[in-house]
């Protein structure tokens, strides 16, 4: 059931009246539960399997890993005054790699699923090509896989529980319809945001009240999440779908126009679903995260990264960066580079420093490559996100010193401005594999870009991509609407605001206008239903 | 719940009812009058329920043949009949039930003239066009027989036949030009009733130059089937014209009948015999072109449909037929009804009176009640 659907209306209507309607406060998580058991059982009975056996595994690998370390603790203190210190610190060691290797169990057993049905046949048609290329007799066969709804997005969050109890941050859940509950909360099922247990377990479980300015405040994300996503995004896609479905026989200037109207599908598309699922959350009394916070006002790409997918970023950082940056190996060859001649130079003394830092941002760009999708087009985007951030931490000083060097003032719009447009053209080389049908192809674009420009065949081009000039305009216009909205949120949220607390203070005729032109937008302007095409209805005869 | 609590909450639920009930109100509006898709078949049908209560003595039903072949306006000023033309272009005998049953549920006409070139067409000729079936649907009001029509012809969600604003909303892409139909469709219904009275034709002459079969086909008497699909309209049609008692005229308008489509004219005379055997009424013209006046070398502006001069001979013709084998009289009609029938033939003679203009200019036109047109000859009304 798609976010934008009628029947999801519907659905979310009928939940939230059952949900407020029903007596015993206590246990109206139960009712979320059943809704979310639903909506999931909608799209398709057989994913299920795969999201029960992901909860039950995490479930139980949790409660484990916390009765070891339980019967550790007990242990212990049992045993304070027997044993002497080393004997407690080799049985916490003991401990801890017991420990390791149960949530190790619940890591490879789920990552496993993920990894087998996400990019088993990346894996085996890349080897077969290798294998081929050695002429050995020997292929993988291609297999028919299908991925369960949210998978990506649900395992991630069910894996960062179950580290979060390995490493003591959370107690683990007792109650296994409490923890499928966390696992399958159905407005964030299909994109996220990826929540941690902490933050959003509780809010799931505690009995919420009807709250008019919640309930309207969700209203109005969602509305907004419509705006963005079918008026704007599913208007888009039908111009990109068109240079995707023929992607070669485009020039340079077509290309480039399409990556501009990629990073405007692809935020509005991403972020309005987030804002729907936010939205629908908020009226059941539950804050999600902020997925999105205005990413192409970025400064510089670290900085993109933390505005865009945050609730990714933030696991990124959490379960990947943290373990890898501050891993033996790594602190090691820090203190190596230290250590050794070339480490008591400037230039030696930086790199240990952000050795470690620099190298972690490489692979974890390269993961959220892979987690993107199988292909060789998305390891490419990741070596190119986590190469910019890579090379930004290690050459900073140099940039330092050009800056001194031109009496550049870091302070000033115009410095910010040039710091925004550069990190945008960075964004929008990434974006390039991401819209390019394969890694060659987007290699080729790179390069028409430079050698191709064209703006009277490109324009000629643009005007076959399914899109009417004054589709096209209805995009400009929008997309002005966006970046308005995007510097009014931005101005504001130093002082902890966001629109819709602003609008509250408009007179009731403001507020109720704007609502009132947001539903008119979306209807008249949304890209719905089964599509209209006067040609159709032109009989020549008569 | 304090007296303040409840006194919130009934102006919360107000101001919440309020604001959906003009987000209703406004979306009815573009889905009548604006998102919609507008065009002369929309007019036509719309303006058939703007003719007040059993006030029209004849309804046609049929395809293009019919509001392109006769004129209701001008029959009201020759014989002093009302009648109105219940057709869209391209229509299948498919829809002729739901039209009628339609015609029978707002007026009780004294006659139906049913034309059948909609049950001659190939299997797969409009039968399942999404635009064909759409011409009636969409402008149907909502009421059994139209949620019957859907039932038997949605092609794709039946929510967007109930609600077209889904499929139509992106007709703003077409705006302005697009309004040009809708413009009319809203002056009608603010006027209360429509000019033309759902005529629609062309000043177009047509000449044909290969073969034309009109003259012998007392001598064509091999019968060809109708479609399957077509065939079961067919008897269902008459079955309920038989079961209601309904006064039923049969015909098929005047074509020329070329090698090309000489097959419809074998259907027409195999679908002759069912109606026959039901004992309905039915008259051929294909074969009396002579008899009505009509030279197609100059009266039709395309091999299937008359032109505005043929138009006025057939409507000639067939309103003397009419009165003549039918008891038509003069309707009786209130003073007012009157004068909005006056208005039309007024309107319809202005037509004529342009297109002879247009005529000396060496140039043609299309005869239908869109606004811009009615703009164009305001000034050729005495």
């Amino acid at each position: 059931m798609s976010y934008t659907s009628f029947n999801f209306i519907l659905f979310v209507l009928a939940t939230v009246l059952i949900y407020f309607l029903f007596p015993l406060k206590k246990y109206r998580w139960t009712i979320l539960l059943v809704a979310n058991i639903v909506f999931y059982s909608l799209a398709g009975y057989k994913y299920s399997v795969f999201i029960l056996f992901t909860s039950i595994s995490s479930y139980l690998i949790a409660l484990w890993i916390e009765k070891i370390s339980a019967s550790s603790k007990a242990l212990l203190k049992s045993k304070k005054a027997e044993w002497n210190r080393d004997q407690k610190k080799a049985y916490k060691e003991k401990t801890k790699i017991k420990k390791r290797w149960v949530m190790a169990l619940a890591l490879i057993l789920n990552f496993g699923i993920l990894a087998f049905l996400k990019y088993y046949n990346f894996f085996s048609g890349s080897l077969n090509d290798l294998l081929g290329a050695f002429k050995i007799d020997f292929s993988l066969p291609t297999l028919k896989l299908f991925l369960p709804l949210g998978i990506s997005f649900y395992t991630f969050q069910c894996m960062g529980y179950v580290v979060d109890v390995y490493r003591e941050k959370t107690q683990a859940q007792k109650n296994p319809f409490k923890f499928l509950m966390f696992a399958s909360f159905f407005p964030q099922i299909i994109q996220g945001p990826i929540s941690i247990y902490d933050q959003l377990a509780h809010q799931l479980y505690e009995p919420h009240d009807f709250d008019f300015a919640r309930f309207k405040h969700g209203c109005e994300l969602i509305l907004w999440g419509f705006v963005k996503k079918i008026v704007i995004a599913d208007r888009a896609v039908i111009a990109i779908n068109s240079v995707t479905a023929n992607y070669s026989s485009y020039n340079g200037t077509t290309l480039t126009f399409t990556i501009l109207l990629y990073s405007l599908q692809l935020y509005a598309d991403f972020s309005g679903g987030i804002d729907i699922s936010r939205g629908v959350a908020q009226i059941f009394g539950i804050d999600l995260m902020e997925n999105f916070k205005r990413p192409y006002f970025s400064k510089s790409i670290s900085e993109y990264w933390r505005r865009w997918h945050i609730s990714l970023g933030v696991w990124m950082k959490n379960y990947i960066f943290y373990p890898i940056a501050t891993s033996n190996l790594f602190l090691t060859a820090s203190k190596n580079i230290k250590k050794s001649k070339f480490g008591k130079t400037a230039a030696g003394s930086h790199i240990a420093k952000v050795l470690p830092t620099s190298i972690a941002s490489l692979i974890v760009f390269l993961v959220v490559g892979i987690w993107h999708g199988a292909s060789w087009k998305y390891v490419a985007f990741g070596v190119w996100n986590g190469g910019i951030i890579m090379l930004g931490i290690l050459l900073q000083p140099i940039f330092d010193i050009i800056i001194d060097k031109l009496h550049i003032n870091r302070e000033n719009i115009i410095f910010h401005i040039f710091q925004m447009a550069r990190t945008f053209i960075i964004v929008l080389v990434g974006y390039i594999f991401d819209v390019a049908p394969s890694f060659s192809q987007g290699m080729r674009t790179i390069i028409l870009f430079f050698t191709n420009q064209n703006l009277k065949t490109g324009w000629s081009e643009i005007s076959t991509l399914g899109l009417g000039k004054k589709e096209y305009l209805l995009l400009l216009l929008f997309t002005i609407l966006i970046f308005i909205v995007s510097l009014i949120q931005e101005k504001h949220e130093l002082r902890g605001e966001n629109i819709r607390q602003i609008l509250d203070r408009k007179s009731f005729f403001v507020r109720w206008a704007v609502i009132f032109i947001g539903v008119m937008t979306v209807i008249v302007f949304g890209v719905y239903g089964s599509g209209y095409n006067a040609a159709d209805f032109v009989y020549m005869q008569f | 719940m304090g007296d303040q609590m409840k006194n919130k909450v009934i102006k919360r639920l107000l101001k919440i009812g309020s604001l959906l009930l003009a987000l209703i109100l406004c979306v009815i509006f573009l889905q009548e009058f604006v998102l919609c898709h507008g065009d002369h078949n929309r007019e036509r049908i719309k303006g058939f329920y703007l003719e007040p209560k059993d006030s029209v003595d004849v309804v046609f039903i049929g395809a293009s043949e019919v509001y392109s072949g006769f004129s209701a306006p001008y029959a009201y000023s020759r014989y002093g009949f009302t009648s109105y033309p219940l057709a869209t272009q391209s229509n299948t005998i498919s829809n002729y039930l739901a039209c009628i049953k339609e015609a029978v549920r707002t007026q009780h006409p004294k006659l139906f003239v049913i034309e059948i070139n909609g049950a001659l067409y190939d299997d797969n000729t409009f039968a399942k066009n999404d635009s064909t079936l759409r011409n009636i649907s969409d402008n149907l009001p909502l009421n059994a027989s139209k949620v019957e029509l859907v039932k038997k012809i949605a092609t794709s969600d039946e929510a967007e036949y109930f609600f077209p604003i889904i499929k139509y909303h992106s007709v703003w892409e077409n705006f302005p030009e697009g309004m040009n139909w809708n413009l009319s469709v809203i002056m009608s219904k603010f006027r209360g009733y429509n000019l033309l009275k759902g005529v629609k034709s062309k000043t177009t002459i047509f000449k044909y130059k290969n073969k034309i079969y009109n003259y012998e086909l007392n001598n064509i008497n091999e019968k060809k089937s109708l479609s399957k699909e077509y065939e079961e309209s067919l008897i269902e049609l008459l079955e309920y014209c038989k079961n209601n008692n309904l006064n039923v005229l049969f015909t098929r308008f005047p074509h020329i009948v070329a090698k090309s489509n000489l097959d419809r004219y074998q259907k027409s005379l195999y679908a002759e015999e069912i109606i026959r055997e039901y004992g309905f009424d039915y008259i051929a013209l294909d074969n009396k072109l002579d008899e009505i006046g009509i030279d197609y070398n100059h009266d039709f502006y395309n091999i299937e449909h008359l032109n505005l001069y043929g138009q006025i001979k057939m409507t000639d013709y067939f309103g003397q037929y009419l009165t003549e084998n039918y008891n038509l009289k003069k309707s009786d009609l209130t003073p007012s009804q009157q004068k909005e029938w006056k208005k039309s033939a007024e309107y319809y003679d202005a037509f004529c009176k342009s297109y002879d203009d247009l005529i000396k200019q060496e140039k043609t036109k299309d005869v239908g009640e869109d606004f811009k047109t009615i703009l164009s000859i305001k000034k050729y009304l005495d």
